[in-house]
């Protein structure tokens, strides 16, 4: 049963995947974009990982999606829907991508990882938590400093005719 | 919790947030200089600091995530002392250009931080959220002029390149996780001397996508497309913090992980950074040869070093390490000086390597201070570069590799064709003639009156690499020994 | 149950779905997004393994949400590079970015 489910997950997601990569139409690209996330969200749900799930919906489903529309918004072409205009490269690209992931599944058929069966069904945000905070509370600031500068990144360049304030030369 | 350990990136921190609400309190155009100041106080307390904690000789502990030890506060110096020259450099150049002086110098001091602890990383999390921070003010920084459309060009390519090299990085990390259990380098280490690289082959390429990303941040080739881009259109100051820091950070952290987690693999990786090393020599140099931009020109030769460097990587013994260290604190300081002149002589122009004709005439400061740095960078004794790449041949010649060290050789002979080509414009006799040169002369910057009026804090740091680079030529040893110092701190199993 | 290489295999073809988006697309936020579908195929990969290998360790889960904060980040300053570059020169098609020859 969970197989089923995790193969319609996958379908969905790599289906979404392709018509991202490919749409002529970008809005639409953004759309699939966005399907894609949520189905990767549902693949956290089938590993136990329901933590995960929730952050993946409200950052990248909720958060860096808008964010990504907006920023279309703004830089569309004075008419007309957004083209993607793809010509070029697209076989070397495909030819490319297709080499990799022959080269990646084989290696991963190949291996023998040390595992268990069954996912564990012990990772709660509790058990995430207590880790966080205990062990790997540096890589947690360093992410917090990171974020600010994100944040002062997208001020000074982002954000327009700051210049004019200036009183003096 | 040792909180002790880390007082040097705490301090960096700290002055950094200070700035940040400073540049709100300092509404006045003068005032903003005093952000400057705050930040090279900041910068020199750090130092200071771990200067004592150098000579303390304390053992290497674990905090965090972190291993602190001696290898870590000489490189943590060397970055330090480079970043110290260009905020110094920044003060003066950025008088009309940008408008945001508070943010510039908090971004180089966060940038720095993350240096810090990428530094001393002992674990894949710790290393990887470093490296981001580390990089992330670096894209912004290349892109702060924001209405020259060559400086957002720049920051653009490198912010695409750097995110792509970041998560295939990223992917290889995963790899290794899941096949040792483990995030932490010495944990990575136990696992991997049982495993069998022939059985799974997944663990050679999770390894080749971890050196793309490194190879991608000090700028080797394959992967090094950025750097001529990156170079050009990122304002001079920010040019020389890039050239030099994150290369110097990038390396050291590369030398813990391939001999602290990948030590077990050894054989593998050597043949891999061979490649690294010869193609990066080789395709610096060369196409260095036809480049008119001086900044372009600097880029791809500092691509030709991250080879040099690279050949001791392919030996990986203890000598070749500290080869390796002592050639980056030389590399650093000469290229932030070359980069002092061309931002001071050159400020708002185009930089085409022509428009230093004449330099000779018009500042012999600048002039001999060029010389001095073209020809360490070819290697000529007495200079430094001498000693560098003595010391790294050497090594590579003692790893039984001798004929690495003549390709090494011939590349230097080849460069010194565009390092000379530098200096014929310098000293030749060449008088800006035609109006074809005024042009491409003519400051973009009305208020930077090219070179009548370079600010004595630009030429001071000038002066002080001049000085640096004059230093090491001439009483190299205690340098090599702190190189070696380093080196030996290192707690590896291949040479303990 | 689901193999772990199932889960392998299907976060190394997002993987590569994105190592075609970055380098066939022309528009710069096209490129962003397949970083990010990219990037989000290694964050599979570390929960799969996080919950998959033997010992229980919640690293991989937790090295993942790092990872999905600083991604997010990088999004934003490039979003924000973007939009500058497309208010100096009014695209942002990379083909027509090349004022800084190769």
């Amino acid at each position: 049963m969970q197989l089923v489910i995790f193969f319609v997950l996958a379908a969905i997601t790599t289906v979404a995947g392709i018509i991202m990569v490919s749409a002529d139409n970008i809005a639409r690209s953004i759309y699939s974009h966005v399907l894609a996330l949520l189905g990767i969200a549902g693949i956290y749900l089938l590993l136990y990982a329901e933590f995960m799930a929730g952050v993946q919906v409200l950052v990248y489903a909720g958060g860096v999606s808008i964010m990504l529309l907006f920023a279309l918004m703004l830089t569309k072409p004075a008419k007309g829907v957004i083209r993607a205009l793809d010509h070029p490269r697209r076989v070397p690209a495909f030819i490319t991508a297709v080499v990799l992931f022959g080269l990646l599944s084989f290696s991963i058929f190949q291996a023998k990882w040390p595992l268990k069966v069954e996912p564990s069904r012990v990772m709660t945000p509790e058990v995430i938590g207590k880790s966080m905070f205990a062990d790997y509370v540096l890589p947690f600031e360093i992410v917090s400093v990171i974020l600010l500068v994100a944040l002062i990144g997208a001020v000074v360049i982002g954000v327009k005719g700051r210049e004019d304030t200036d009183d003096e030369e | 919790m040792e909180f002790t350990l880390i007082i040097p990136e705490i301090i960096v921190f700290l002055t950094a947030t200070a700035i940040l609400i400073l540049d709100l309190i300092l509404q006045q155009e003068k005032q903003k200089k005093l952000l400057g100041f705050a930040a090279e106080a900041g910068v020199i307390l750090a130092i200071a600091q771990l200067v004592r904690m150098f000579a303390l000789g304390q053992q290497a502990s674990s905090w965090g995530l972190l291993t602190i030890d001696t290898f870590g506060h000489v490189i943590k110096i060397i970055l330090l002392v480079s970043t110290g020259l260009v905020i110094l450099l920044s003060v003066d150049y950025f008088k009309t250009i940008i408008s945001r002086k508070g943010e510039y110098y908090c971004l180089i001091l966060f940038s720095v931080v993350g240096m810090m602890f990428m530094v001393s990383a002992d674990n894949f999390i710790s290393f990887f959220l470093s490296l981001q921070l580390t990089s992330i003010p670096l894209y912004i920084l290349s892109g702060i002029d924001k209405n020259d459309a060559r400086s957002n060009e720049a920051a653009y390519k490198y912010l695409m390149l750097g995110m792509l090299a970041s998560v295939v990085m990223l992917y290889g990390m995963t790899f290794i996780y899941g096949f040792t259990a483990a995030a932490n380098f010495e944990g990575i280490a136990r696992q991997l001397t049982s495993l069998d690289l022939h059985e799974n082959p997944i663990l050679l390429i999770a390894m080749i996508f971890i050196f793309a990303g490194f190879a991608f941040k000090v700028a080797a080739v394959p992967f090094h497309f950025w750097v001529p881009d990156t170079y050009e259109g990122a304002p001079t100051p920010v040019t020389s913090f890039l050239a030099t820091a994150p290369k110097v950070a990038g390396f050291a952290a590369l030398i813990r992980l391939l001999t602290i987690a990948f030590s077990p693999l050894i054989a593998q990786w050597r043949t891999l950074f061979i490649i690294l090393s010869i193609l990066s020599m080789s395709v610096g140099n060369i196409v260095a040869l036809s480049q008119t931009n001086i900044k372009r020109m600097l880029g791809f030769s500092s691509v030709a070093h991250v080879g040099y460097i690279l050949m001791a990587f392919a030996i990986a013994d203890q000598m070749a390490v500290s080869a390796a260290i002592f050639y980056l604190m030389i590399y650093g300081i000469v290229n932030i000086g070359t980069f002092a002149v061309i931002a001071s002589v050159m400020r708002g122009e185009d930089h085409q390597i022509q428009g230093l004709a004449g330099l000779s005439k018009r500042s012999p400061l600048m002039s001999l201070s060029v010389a001095v740095f073209m020809i360490s960078m070819i290697g000529i004794p007495p200079t430094p570069g001498f000693w560098g790449k003595f010391n790294l041949f050497a090594s590579v010649v003692n790893g039984g590799m001798t004929w690495l060290a003549v390709i090494g050789i011939i590349n230097s002979i080849i460069s010194v064709y565009y390092y000379i080509n530098v200096l014929r414009y310098v000293y030749g006799d060449q008088e800006i003639g035609n109006q074809q040169d005024k042009q491409a002369r003519r400051p973009a910057d009305p208020a930077a009156d090219g070179l009548n009026n370079i600010p004595c804090l630009m030429r001071l740091a000038v002066v002080i690499s001049l000085a640096l680079t004059i230093i090491i030529a001439t009483y190299p040893q205690p340098f090599i020994e702190l190189a070696k110092a380093a080196a030996v701190a290192l707690k590896t199993g291949l040479w303990l | 149950m689901i193999p772990l290489t199932y889960y392998l295999i299907f976060s190394a073809m997002l993987f590569c779905i994105g190592v075609y988006g970055v380098l066939a697309r022309r528009n710069s936020i096209m490129i962003l997004v397949s970083i990010e579908l990219m990037l989000n195929a290694v964050n599979i990969n570390l929960v799969a393994f996080s919950a998959y290998l033997r010992g229980d360790d919640p690293i991989g889960q937790m090295f993942s949400l790092f990872a999905i904060a600083v991604g997010a980040g990088e999004i934003g300053v490039g979003l924000a590079i973007i939009l500058n570059l497309y208010r100096l020169r009014n695209t942002i098609n990379i083909d027509q970015i090349d004022f800084l020859k190769w």
